[in-house]
């Protein structure tokens, strides 16, 4: 029995973190390669002990066929370089282009915080996370590409972020999907998921949706524009820290709609740097964002709002209100940082943060409540502005989990990740739902899920044929399963079903063929041809749908292979019946054995 | 999979919704919820209904914070319901009753008046189960039942589909501890009015210890129980309006929360109001005389009252809630009905003389085929009452004149109506509200829900 093994890799039972181990079809494939942002050591990297540690296993590049990262977000591609480059893998890393354009300013980002700042050691440098790029393929969304003459690979739209990519990974009759992030209803600026109905054996997801129901995109961004309004109605400032991409267009897009419909006159700006990355950005991977985008797009440039302005480093003392989005996303450094240390002070002002934010910037701090920062010239700030945390992040929920499973009918379900919470409930409803099975591991526990893989066969013209004569030529019902006779020859890793006697002669085999033959005595009075004639009758009127037929000798022949003989004296009541017929007609020739041994005085 | 609700409706909504709510979070389950209840300070229980499958869900979820805390905190971005545990049954579940202080819930199903008893996830797991189902001594599948705890007394609940089946269950030893008589059953007949021996009921309520109110789906009337007397009818107010469906809710001079064995206090539960599918509103104060009325016109109408519902906000004796006529919830605070009021007097004769020389010079209008006096109450003084009105006839005439004490409708306006179902609907179906309910550890919190999946927490901001 073949089978699928899945391990999430990781030091407990924790969330933040994605790296997950499978093994389909004799290849090892990891997905994800995440950091987990609460720890300052080596438990923020996936436990890469499992596959090194391993004698029988070795190194990463001789154990695993390719890494595939799903999306940009760290805690799924932030250990990366510290995989790649420190523990050491050398096979190829597949993403999506908008993935492998961004994914390498973010790690930037992130080593700089962590290293310049925080002063860490045993980090990835600059120089890694060049190379670890070195390493990554592109990869088209619903492209097949060959990892190998056995293993291959598919993108699917994941929404969630730019470039965020559900996985079909195949391998001969097997296959499974690795979700990653994604969401099933589309927002401002991307895409809803999708996915063909791929039946694959086994689908890996984030147990955390499924326990989640989540508030609705129209209530986030309705608490988003209320606090927005009610800061800027007091005449205070708000600042929104941003990437370059993802939530900076959609608030935007939001602020834009809400501007216009209340007539607001309270200046909204970007920053400079922002504008330019994100419009190169949507340039290169407009067919990545959804269609009113694309056909906003094509009319005007992505930032030229009606409301929303270029910022100036000089309006950051201007009076009165304004709403303004700058990077860097976590107050760590730039613009976003300078205007922070601006408008802290004032309890009119307000931050809103949009993300998470890594330990060791100014937004961690603020986000875990602290008032009092210590700035580089040892002066302190007093934070007196209003600081929010608002996610915006896009996610599938329980309802979401369960569409997907619907659309793409899974063999198995497999829960990664998240809270060691109990699953009884949520087996059961996927049990009751779809009648699969849901698993749940544990960090570094080995789950094997048992596949039956269909195997397809050609099957040879002659042999179909042979087929269809035997149903007077009718065309098979396409799903209707049917079963046939035939040898299974492999050869140039292909099987076919074919005739066995051509099997034979291309195995250069001489085929034997067997026949059976009985004698038996039958009382019968009349002559020879009298008891052929009545056998004849009685088999005929006994089997309706077979072929019988006199031969020229006086034998009779059912279905071109069965043979009855009658043989005797014309004057004696006792004939000899012989009864011939091959291995294949085993079951008529014991049928026809038994009619006419219960003689032919029976009602024929 | 599932577009966008942008629409240019949704917008304004949701625009205008910043200053009319204080909170609002809306959620999307699988299939439509049809019943909830809070069972502690921060989760709730909620049931789901599949139609294709006929299968329920029984969902326990905890409350996102956001939703808990009444000043708001910058810092806190949970917002999602977390599933705790759930459980399945292969019937409609359209009511829940928490069972105070413990782990049980009690569920009615749609096909039998039976009432169950389940128990919700555990430290070593997280199915809700079926722990106990109590059959109704004089079974019924027309109607499911209604069901109520005594908060008066632990240990003990009540559930019936019609006045002949009310049963009382003792929840410990899960036995039936006392079912409706025959007489009672006979009483039934002639409460039907028509010879009919079906008297459907909506609703039940443990008034105290021994009390127990329900009211006629049918005709309205409340008819209260006495437990300590084989559940023998100790009163009845009548309704006097013909309609067709009725429900009714009780208030209680303080919040029942969670502990409230323990204090022993769960309050007295004075206040009645009913509501019928015209949009009546009647209301009983049980402390004074039964048969004293107030009516309010709503202005409301349905056809279908199977889906009404009225409750009354924890702790207040006049703010409730009202569902069930359309996809929106209405809030009234029946202190602020319409300054408009007719009053309606009977009497046996209207001496001309009254119409113009009454000393009050108030304008009176006699009809005399309704023989009613009808007074405009704008022409009345602020301080007038219809009860001085009618003694001051008395005093000026030599007729004499009675009142019913019935007071004339009153017409309210809602003090707000929560229109989100119905607006954030995707489908061109008219949705429904299934039920909605206040939780009554945080002050103004209601959660609604719709027959399109939607589950709704919002707070509204009355000021």
């Amino acid at each position: 029995m073949s089978e699928i093994k899945v391990v999430p890799l990781g030091a407990g039972q924790d969330v933040g973190r994605s790296c997950i181990l499978l093994t389909i079809g004799g290849k090892n494939i990891m997905f994800d390669c995440g950091m987990h942002m609460g720890y300052n050591d080596d438990r923020r990297f996936p436990d890469f002990s499992y596959i090194t540690k391993n004698e029988e296993i070795g190194r990463l590049t001789e154990f695993l066929d390719c890494v595939i990262i799903s999306h940009f977000h760290l805690d799924h591609c932030g250990a990366l370089p510290y995989m790649s480059e420190m523990v050491g893998f050398d096979g190829p890393i597949y993403m999506t282009h908008p993935t492998k354009a961004i994914c390498p300013i973010l790690l930037e980002d992130y080593r700089k915080i962590t290293v310049d700042r925080k002063g860490e050691t045993n980090f990835f440098t600059s120089e890694m996370i060049k190379n670890c790029m070195k390493k990554t393929v592109a990869v088209n969304l619903h492209e097949t590409v060959q990892v190998d003459n056995e293993l291959e690979i598919k993108a699917y739209y994941a929404g969630h972020v730019l470039g965020a990519a559900m996985f079909h990974v195949k391998v001969g009759g097997q296959s499974a999907v690795y979700t990653g992030d994604y969401n099933m209803t589309p927002d401002r600026h991307l895409g809803s998921a999708w996915i063909d109905k791929c039946r694959p054996d086994l689908l890996i997801t984030e147990s955390t949706y499924a326990t989640t129901i989540r508030d609705s995109k129209r209530c986030r961004e309705r608490d988003f524009l209320k606090k927005v309004h009610d800061c800027v109605d007091k005449g205070g400032k708000v600042l929104i820290p941003v990437f370059a991409l993802g939530r900076a267009q959609e608030l935007c897009i939001l602020l834009e709609s809400y501007w216009d419909r209340m007539n607001l006159k309270v200046p909204i700006y970007f920053s400079l740097g922002l504008t330019e990355k994100a419009n190169n950005y949507y340039k290169m991977f407009i067919t990545w964002t959804n269609q009113k985008i694309r056909k906003t797009f094509l009319k005007r440039n992505m930032f030229e709002f009606q409301y929303i302005k270029a910022f100036d480093r000089n309006y950051i003392d201007n009076p009165g209100p304004m709403v303004v989005f700058a990077t860097p996303g976590m107050l760590h450094a730039g613009l976003s940082l300078q205007i922070f240390k601006k408008w802290a002070p004032f309890e009119n002002n307000m931050v809103i943060m949009p993300g998470y934010c890594v330990a060791g910037t100014v937004g961690h701090k603020i986000l875990n409540g602290v008032r009092k920062l210590e700035l580089e010239n040892k002066k302190t700030l007093d934070v007196k502005m209003s600081v929010q945390y608002m996610s915006f992040s896009a996610h599938a929920d329980a309802k979401g989990i369960m569409q997907l499973i619907r659309h793409c009918e899974p063999r198995n379900v497999m829960l990664v990740h998240g809270e060691a919470v109990k699953m009884e409930f949520l087996r059961a409803k996927i049990k009751q739902e779809f009648d699969i099975e849901c698993y749940k591991p544990a960090n570094g526990e080995t789950v094997s899920i048992a596949t039956k893989p269909c195997i397809s066969a050609d099957m040879s013209i002659s042999l179909l044929k042979k087929e269809m004569a035997k149903t007077d030529g009718d065309e098979p019902e396409p799903k209707k399963a049917k079963l046939m006779h035939g040898a299974i020859v492999m050869k140039d890793n292909k099987l076919r079903l074919i005739d066995p006697s051509e099997a034979m002669k291309e195995l250069g085999l001489p085929e034997h063929k067997i026949r059976f033959t009985s004698t038996l005595a039958l009382e019968n009075e009349g002559t020879v041809t009298q008891t052929i004639d009545k056998i004849f009758n009685l088999v005929k009127k006994r089997l309706k749908s077979a072929s019988v037929q006199h031969s020229t000798d006086g034998s009779i022949t059912i279905s071109d292979s069965v043979l009855i003989k009658v043989s005797g004296d014309d004057e004696e009541s006792e004939k000899d019946v012989l009864l011939s017929w091959s291995y294949q007609d085993e079951e008529l020739g014991s049928y026809l054995q038994r009619l006419l041994k219960a003689g032919l005085h029976v009602d024929s | 999979m599932a577009a966008p609700m942008e629409s240019q409706d949704s917008d304004d909504f949701f625009y205008s919704s910043m200053k009319l709510y204080k909170t609002l979070h809306m959620f999307e389950l699988q299939n439509p919820p049809q019943t909830l209840q809070p069972v502690d300070e921060n989760c709730i229980c909620v049931t789901t209904f599949d139609e294709f499958t006929r299968q329920s869900e029984i969902l326990e979820l905890s409350i996102p914070e956001k939703l808990l805390h009444d000043k708001e905190d910058g810092l806190c971005n949970d917002r999602d319901f977390k599933v705790i545990s759930g459980g399945f049954h292969g019937d409609r579940i359209t009511a829940l009753c928490h069972i105070p202080d413990t782990r049980y819930i009690l569920s009615n199903e749609q096909s039998s008046n039976t009432m169950i008893l389940w128990r919700l996830g555990q430290e070593t797991g997280d199915v809700i189960n079926e722990d106990f189902t109590f059959r109704n001594p004089h079974p019924y599948r027309q109607r499911p039942s209604d069901i109520a705890v005594n908060h008066y007394k632990e240990n003990e609940a009540v559930f019936g589909s019609r006045l002949a089946d009310i049963t009382i269950a003792d929840l410990e030893t899960q036995s039936i501890s006392l079912a409706m008589s025959k007489e009672g059953y006979i009483q039934d007949q002639k409460l039907g009015g028509h010879g009919e021996p079906v008297e459907y009921i909506s609703g039940l309520e443990f008034l105290s210890n021994s009390t127990i109110a329900t009211c006629c789906l049918a005709t309205g009337n409340i008819v209260v129980l006495d437990t300590r007397d084989k559940l023998k009818i100790k009163q009845t107010i009548n309704s006097n309006i013909s309609n067709k469906y009725w429900a009714f809710g009780v208030s209680r001079n303080c919040t029942i929360t969670s502990g409230s064995h323990s204090n022993g206090n769960p309050g007295d539960a004075n206040i009645i109001a009913r509501i019928a599918n015209n949009g009546k509103l009647l209301l009983n104060d049980l402390r004074y005389c039964s048969s004293d009325v107030d009516s309010f016109e709503t202005g409301l109408n349905t056809e279908w009252g199977d889906l009404l519902n009225i409750k009354f906000k924890p702790g207040s004796l006049h703010t409730i809630s009202l569902s069930g006529f359309d996809g929106n919830i209405y809030i009234y605070d029946m202190n602020q009905s319409n300054d408009r009021l007719n009053t309606q007097i009977n009497k046996s004769a209207i001496p001309d003389r009254i119409k113009d020389t009454h000393p009050s010079g108030i304008a009176i209008r006699t009809d005399q085929s309704e023989s009613k006096l009808e007074l405009d109450q704008s022409d009345l003084s602020s301080d007038v009452t219809t009860d001085q009105l009618v003694l001051s006839l008395n005093a000026t005439t030599d007729q004499s004149y009675s009142s019913t004490k019935v007071k004339s409708p009153r017409r309210l306006r809602s003090k707000f109506k929560h229109e989100g179902h119905w607006m954030c609907n995707e489908e061109d179906d008219c949705v429904k509200v299934l039920h909605q309910t206040w939780h009554s550890a945080h002050n103004d919190l209601v959660f609604s829900c719709g027959s399109d999946g939607s589950l709704h927490a919002w707070k509204p901001d009355f000021h």
